[in-house]
């Protein structure tokens, strides 16, 4: 990503943004608040590049890139879920900002912050039961809210879901950008290439033909590795973050996880049990009765 | 876990009095037995005794490819009582139309009997779980839950799913099937499910193989974490190993066309057989011996008796030739008492050790026999079992305690 834009930058290009302030960049791209017509909005802008690394085509880059985004929204639009974050007034659209190109739109601001940072605050110790029941209803109605349409949400990780201060929506989840359709056809150019977080990712992600059998599961694997986080601050496998990534890689195929109880024994065992048991390796093992679950989690709220 | 009465040709009042007796829970029905009139008599006369028995009718869908041959035994299901049921080509069952048209048939007929649970029809998976009797089978499976809410009828659903044990082989196939079956939606209730085989004869060698055994328990595990019931016909003397791993029932018959599933059953008849012998289920042995034997192995002094109130049915004053219907009775009872000595509700790890254990104290106890036992009343079943639990712990990514 080149150099940030301005807020002056921003405005000119894209008018009526009340009360403009940056608050964050991702990977792809850079978050900023504004006013919007019913309260806080997040503007999000990406950079379309006007170069690739070597071996790759500009064009279909770009082409991947806006596909992408432009899934991303049409499963937004498509999927109503309490828990997934709603789209705001700036609707996609390109725009010129300092000479360089964007892609832009909106969606609500969400009060609160990034799940990750509430793990990684040196004074927590581990959610209440309550609260990864209630990561983990918001979660599976997200899931179950997407696979309705045909889509796998592919990066659910602490990072993409914000804990917020709102009662009623306690965690919202972010970030469709590289959701999977198993209706639409696959916009990834290099089909060799896998789209996740590593550590986050269900073995079956890693089958050199995984399109062929991925379904919500896989989504379900990763709200599990992330409730299992926000319980012990560690991952289910990999005790840390240093293996070379072939053995880390094995380790995620081969060794069962860690039974969450053996780190949390003052977590209710049967809560323990929901969670280990969506890191089982094979999907059919992971539960896919999501309306009983989400019943069996409420007697923890 | 509850065991069933497979229901099959001449049931007199089996079922009712096993009921009465407490031996079964309920039976499923075979409609090629039994006219509608019977059947509607014997369901009204089960919720009767035991408003909260169990009171299944197997539609016997997946028979209806032998409609065209003429010498096809299929008993009442080739007359007039049971409409929903017609001669199917797999061709025509390839539109979703007709699966519609067919489960919507079945379904209508099944609710207006005096059911606890309905099962929908479905075809059986002869050869592949990649084939087209795959996809015809997952359709039919996909469409249950949807077109028997269409009767707003609140009892539950449950869609078959028969699987031969050449179809079980690919593991990859067969780990992806069943994952096909955990995310379908809408859901039904739960699944009876059948394990078929080529021939009833073969049952020795091609049910009792640990590949198979195990995976049929990975898929009643599966299936049974995901939620749903599972009801496994035709499951005799290896009921306990589904229950273990998550089945709600078992079911077993009278004669052995009633203890496997096959549709041998339906097809022509190919040699004539004779009337078997009665044979005791000893649990000691976890297997069904001759009444000959049984005279003379308690003769020798081997305890193989199972010491509970049944035996009354083979009298030994009588050389324990068993006396009518008592050795129907002497089954269910004991394999009622085998699963609930072995098997309690959600404990994986004490099922697969009480298991475990219970097959090495029988194959310990055949080797004090010496006794040649006819081939059908030997050990021979009990290592495949044995085996199969290992092997469906690291299929379940369980640990074995055994």
């Amino acid at each position: 990503m080149s150099a940030q834009p301005t807020l002056e930058e921003i405005h000119a290009a894209i008018p009526g943004l009340g009360n403009l302030e940056y608050k964050d960049r991702g990977t792809f791209k850079l978050v900023y608040r504004f006013a919007g017509s019913n309260g806080p909005q997040a503007l999000k802008l990406i950079e379309v590049p006007t170069s690739v690394g070597p071996g790759q085509d500009l064009e279909s880059y770009v082409a991947e890139l806006t596909g992408r985004v432009r899934r991303e929204l049409d499963a937004l639009k498509k999927c109503v879920g309490a828990a997934l974050v709603r789209l705001g007034d700036i609707q996609l659209a390109e725009y010129s900002i300092a000479g360089r190109r964007y892609i832009a739109y909106s969606e609500e601001f969400l009060d609160g912050q990034s799940l990750i940072r509430v793990i990684q605050d040196a004074n927590f110790g581990g959610a209440t039961a309550s609260q990864l029941a209630q990561l983990i209803i918001a979660g599976m109605g997200t899931i179950e809210a997407l696979w309705h349409h045909g889509y796998i949400h592919r990066d659910i990780k602490p990072e993409n879901v914000i804990a917020t201060n709102d009662a009623l929506r306690p965690y919202v989840f972010l970030d469709l950008g590289v959701a999977y359709s198993v209706i639409e056809p696959s916009l990834t150019t290099n089909k060799a290439e896998k789209w996740g977080t590593f550590p986050y990712m269900a073995p079956e992600v890693f089958h050199p033909t995984f399109r062929q059998f991925i379904d919500y599961k896989s989504d379900i694997y990763s709200l599990g590795v992330t409730a299992f986080i926000f319980a012990s601050r560690r991952h289910p496998i990999l005790e840390h973050a240093n293996y070379e990534q072939g053995v880390a890689l094995s380790m995620i195929l081969m060794k069962k996880a860690l039974p969450l109880v053996s780190l949390r024994s003052n977590l209710p065992l049967p809560l323990c049990r929901i969670i280990d048991g969506m890191l089982f390796k094979k999907q059919a093992l992971r539960r896919g009765d999501i309306a009983n679950m989400t019943a069996e989690l409420k007697g923890y709220l | 876990m509850k065991m069933l009465a497979q229901h099959g040709a001449l049931c007199g009042d089996k079922i009712t009095d096993a009921l009465e007796l407490g031996y079964v829970d309920g039976a499923i029905f075979s409609p090629r037995d039994i006219s509608v009139r019977k059947l509607e008599e014997q369901l009204n006369k089960l919720a009767e005794v035991k408003p909260e028995s169990e009171r299944l009718v197997d539609p016997q869908f997946y028979a209806s490819g032998l409609v065209d041959d003429d010498s096809s035994r299929l008993g009442f299901l080739a007359g007039d009582d049971y409409p929903y049921f017609e001669m199917r080509r797999l061709a025509q069952l390839e539109t979703e139309a007709q699966i519609q048209e067919d489960l919507t048939n079945t379904l209508q007929f099944q609710q207006r009997l005096n059911i606890s649970t309905a099962i929908a029809p479905n075809i059986v998976i002869r050869r592949s779980l990649s084939s087209a009797e795959s996809v015809i089978a997952k359709n039919f499976i996909r469409n249950t839950a949807a077109s028997w809410a269409n009767f707003n009828d609140v009892r539950p659903i449950f869609a078959t799913l028969s699987i031969s044990v050449e179809a079980l082989m690919d593991l990859d196939e067969f780990l992806s099937f069943v994952n096909d079956l955990t995310v379908i939606t809408p859901r039904p209730h739960g699944f009876y499910l059948l394990v078929s085989l080529s021939k009833v004869e073969d049952a020795r060698y091609a049910l009792m193989d640990p590949r198979v055994i195990s995976r049929v328990m990975f898929l009643v595990h599966a299936l049974s974490i995901n939620g749903y019931e599972v009801v496994v016909g035709y499951s005799d003397l290896l009921s306990p190993l589904y229950g273990a791993v998550g089945a709600r029932a078992g079911a077993s018959g009278w004669w052995s066309n009633t203890r496997v599933f096959s549709l041998e059953r339906f097809e022509p008849e190919k040699h004539s057989s004779s009337r078997p012998i009665p044979r005791y289920l000893s649990l000691p042995l976890w297997n069904r011996i001759k009444f000959g034997e049984l005279a003379q192995l308690v003769t020798l002094g081997h305890p193989v008796l199972n010491q509970i109130e049944s035996d009354r049915y083979f009298d030994s004053s009588q050389g324990f030739a068993p006396i009518t219907n008592g050795e129907t009775f002497q089954g269910w009872s004991a394999l009622k008492e085998l699963t609930k000595y072995l098997v309690a509700d959600n404990d994986l790890q004490g099922n697969l050790t009480r298991i475990s254990a219970q097959i090495k104290t029988a194959q310990n106890f055949y080797r004090t026999i010496n006794v040649r036992l006819d081939p059908k009343s030997s050990s021979e079943h009990l290592e495949p079992m044995l085996q199969s639990l290992p092997q469906f712990a690291t299929l379940a990514e369980e640990d074995f305690p055994g």
